[in-house]
This record gives structure tokens, sequence and C-alpha cells, in this order.
């Protein structure tokens, strides 16, 4: 128990953060390298044509992995802004901070599949279905947190507001899951389900591998933007200097 | 006097004297629902159906637009710290300013809808629901916006910022508000859509008061 908190005491501190991450980010990337290598020749050569969609269906591999990943960074960043705000750690901020961009993309490139996905099977770019819908909010939320964390000159101030801002989305987001979905089967838009429900085991150990792959590429990155953001804030700080070496 | 209603009584008059404050919003309701049928074809048949959406749009624009400096004068003269620093409730004192600006500048806009409601076609029959709704949505909007005003306190400009911040926050406010008065005006039962309503309605008012003070803490603690 103690090993571990002293662990977790350590890990806090911003210069034995940025001694750490740059080997755990480098294994990071190199395990995210094969299993994403690994998760596109499963599901580009290995996995079967579906028997509805053809090759089409082949977007998910990047489509879903993002999707969750979206909703997953989400997680992160608000976790991080609630340690920040009750135990003012500052690399706690500093990951939101890494976060948001991060995740911001995720949802960007899960809405571009998605409609990519949606023209041949749907005929169009993009019906306001109500995953799609849900998407395009969390993007949204995702820029608030960045434009509001960049506004001010105190980055503290900047990442104590972003703080409770991603705290209160946090919040939100299952409400507008949920209120999205009640005004979807309100309209009847489309009633095409998406992916059929069982996925062949063909099919879906790629995805997996993918998903696992995607988690290491977002802990690599994270890791790396967590390195400037910190640097950013301990600027005025003994180590910062001797790390950079002015 | 309970010094609690001394403070929403004084609040309330304070807003009141800077009738600026009063009245831009209204007048920005007014104008901007006139712009809906110039856009457009005015088919009577047409703008019922866009009613519901451009009114709750309207109004979460103006409310978020108009709340934008509420705490921007208290901020600069003073008058934050020392309610930070008083040892009474912080949030019972932010619940209150946000109730006295929500009678000054909400208010007078559900008064108005009416008038928008004749504009744009929308049944009378479902005026009731349309403004239960509205009671309900502008006090929770008001409650987000001054927690955007209470995140952008320390910035300038911050108008914008304030609508980026929450508009997607809003967003379930809005789909449950505006369905409750288009489910009106379509003869269906607008009760579940209320009642969802109702339950974001208590949800803001209990939960973001403490967000706000939070985020006013924050522009002093830096």
């Amino acid at each position: 128990m103690t090993a571990i908190r002293l662990f977790f005491h350590r890990l806090a501190s911003p210069p034995h953060f940025y001694e750490l991450s740059k080997p755990w980010g480098r294994a990071f990337a190199w395990i995210a390298l094969v299993l994403i290598l690994v998760g596109l020749y499963g599901g580009l050569w290995l996995a079967p044509r579906d028997f509805q969609q053809g090759n089409g269906y082949r977007i998910m591999y990047v489509h879903v992995p993002s999707a969750w990943m979206s909703l997953f960074v989400f997680m992160v960043m608000a976790a991080s802004a609630f340690v920040g705000l009750v135990w003012r750690m500052r690399l706690a901020y500093a990951v939101a901070a890494a976060s948001a961009p991060l995740g911001a993309a995720f949802t960007a490139v899960a809405l571009v599949t998605g409609s990519l996905w949606g023209k041949p099977m749907w005929g169009t770019y993009w019906v306001w279905d109500a995953r799609l819908t849900s998407e395009l909010i969390l993007f949204f939320l995702y820029l608030g947190f960045i434009t509001l964390n960049r506004s001010f000159e105190d980055q503290q101030t900047g990442d104590r507001a972003a703080a409770i801002l991603a705290l209160v989305g946090a919040i939100d987001v299952p409400i507008v899951h949920y209120s999205v979905d009640w005004w979807q089967t309100l309209h009847q838009g489309s009633s095409f389900k998406g992916l059929t429900s069982e996925i062949a085991p063909s099919m879906l150990w790629p995805l997996l591998v993918m998903m696992a792959g995607f988690m290491f590429y977002y802990g690599w990155l994270v890791l790396w933007r967590a390195r400037s953001e910190i640097l950013l804030r301990e600027a005025d700080r003994e180590w910062t200097r001797k790390v950079v070496g002015s | 006097m309970n010094p609690w209603i001394r403070f929403f009584r004084s609040e309330l008059g304070l807003s009141w004297r800077e009738r600026r404050r009063v009245l831009l919003p209204l007048v920005f309701f007014v104008v901007v629902a006139a712009l809906f049928p110039l856009a457009m074809t005015p088919r009577p048949a047409t703008l019922r159906l866009i009613a519901p959406g451009v009114i709750w749009v309207d109004v979460m624009l103006a409310t978020f637009l108009g709340l934008e400096s509420l705490f921007r004068q208290d901020y600069e003269e003073g008058v934050l710290e020392q309610w930070i620093l008083s040892p009474s409730s912080l949030e019972l004192r932010v619940f209150l300013k946000v109730i006295s600006f929500w009678t000054v500048t909400s208010l007078p806009l559900i008064i108005m809808s009416p008038i928008l409601v004749l504009w744009l076609s929308f049944p009378v029959r479902a005026l009731a629901v349309l403004l239960v709704g509205l009671l309900l949505g502008t006090v929770a909007l008001s409650f987000l916006g001054a927690l955007g005003a209470a995140l952008t306190v320390s910035l300038r400009e911050s108008g914008m910022l304030v609508a980026i911040l929450l508009l997607p926050v809003a967003t379930p406010i809005l789909i449950f508000g505006a369905h409750s008065a288009l489910l009106a005006a379509a003869r269906e039962n607008p009760r579940p859509a209320l009642y969802l309503l109702a339950t974001l309605f208590f949800l803001t008012v209990g939960l973001v008061p403490k967000a706000i003070s939070t985020a006013l803490k924050v522009s002093y603690e830096a």
C-alpha cells in the first residue's frame, strides 16, 4: 500500500514525471505501432467481406476505435480536471490540457469516417442520426474546453476554469446522449441501426486489436504533449532550466 | 428585514437601474425572430413548424449574450472579493443574483413571446405549453449563462466565448423545450418532454450554483 502511494506521490512531481514519461512514451509508441499494424492487416486483408456492406464496413476499424477514444479521452480529461481541482495537482492540469486536442481529433476522425461510411450506406454524407449528433456535440464541448483553457494570460486560471467546464461537461455528456436518443425516436429519421449486432470473430479480433492500439497511441501522445505542457507551467523552476539546458 | 431578502431586492434594483442591460436582450430577441420569416417564404405552414425552434434558439442566444457580463462589474469593483471573503454562503448569493437577473431580463422575454407566436403562426392552443417550457428553460439557461459569465469574469471580451462554451452544454434543454411546444402544436402529449425539462431544471438549479461559486473563486486564487 505504501509502495503504491509512494509511486503516485512521486509520479505527481513534475520533474519525476518528466523523467519517467520519456521511456514510457517510447514504449507506448512501439506497442501502438505494432498493434495498429497488426489490426490493420487483420481488418483490411484477413477479415472477410461483409455480405451486406461489402468492403465498406472496413472503415469501422478506424471509426469505432476513434469513437470509443473520443469518449474515453473525455473521461480522462474530466478525471484529471477533478484531481486538479481537489488536490491542486499541476500535473493533472497538464494531462487535461494535453488530452483535449487529442480527444477533439479522435472525435473529428469519428465524425469524418462516420460520414464517409454514411455516403454508400445511407446515400448521404450527413444524417441527423443519434450517435453522429452526440459526437458532434461532444466535439463542440472539446472546442469549448480548448478555447477556455487558452483564453487567459495566467495559465493557472485557464486550467482551473477549463477544469470546471470539463466537470460540467462530464455530467452533461450522458444527458446529451439521452436527450438526442429521445429526439431521434421522436422523428424516426433513419431506422438503419448501423453494424449488425453480432460481429463474426474473424471481423471482431482486428477491431479489438485496433482499439488497444488506439489506446496506446493516445497514451504515447498524451505523455508527449503533457511533457511540454509541464515545461510551460514550470518554466520558472530550477529543474526546468536544467532540463532545457539554458 | 432578512438580509437575504434585502440582498435580493438590492440586486433587483441594481439590474433594473441599468436599463440598457434589460432592454438589449429583449430587443435582440424580437428582432432576431422577425428575421426568420424574411429569410424564407413565409408560408404559415412552414412558419408553424419552425416556430418553437426559432423561439427557443433565440431565447438561448439572448440569455447567454445578456448574461455575459453578469459578474463583470462586481469583479472590477471588488464586490466579488468581499462576497468570497464573507462567511455567508456564496452559493446562496449567486443563486439570488441569478434569480434577480432572470426576473429583470428573461421574464420580459417570456411576456413578449406571445407576439412572436402570432408572427410565426404558431397555434395559440399550444401557447400554454410553450410558456411553461420557457419558464422552466430560461431559469436553467440563466444558471448556465451565469456559469459562463463566472468562468470568463476576468476576460474583457467574452460574449462569443460564453456562447461557444455553453451552447453544447445546453442542447438537452433546447431539445426538450422546443419539442414540448412542437408536440403540443401537433396535438400530441407534451408532458414527457415537459417533465424531462423540469428534471433538467432541478438538476441545473441544484448543481450549477456550486460550480458558479467555484468558478468565481478561481479568478481570485491565481
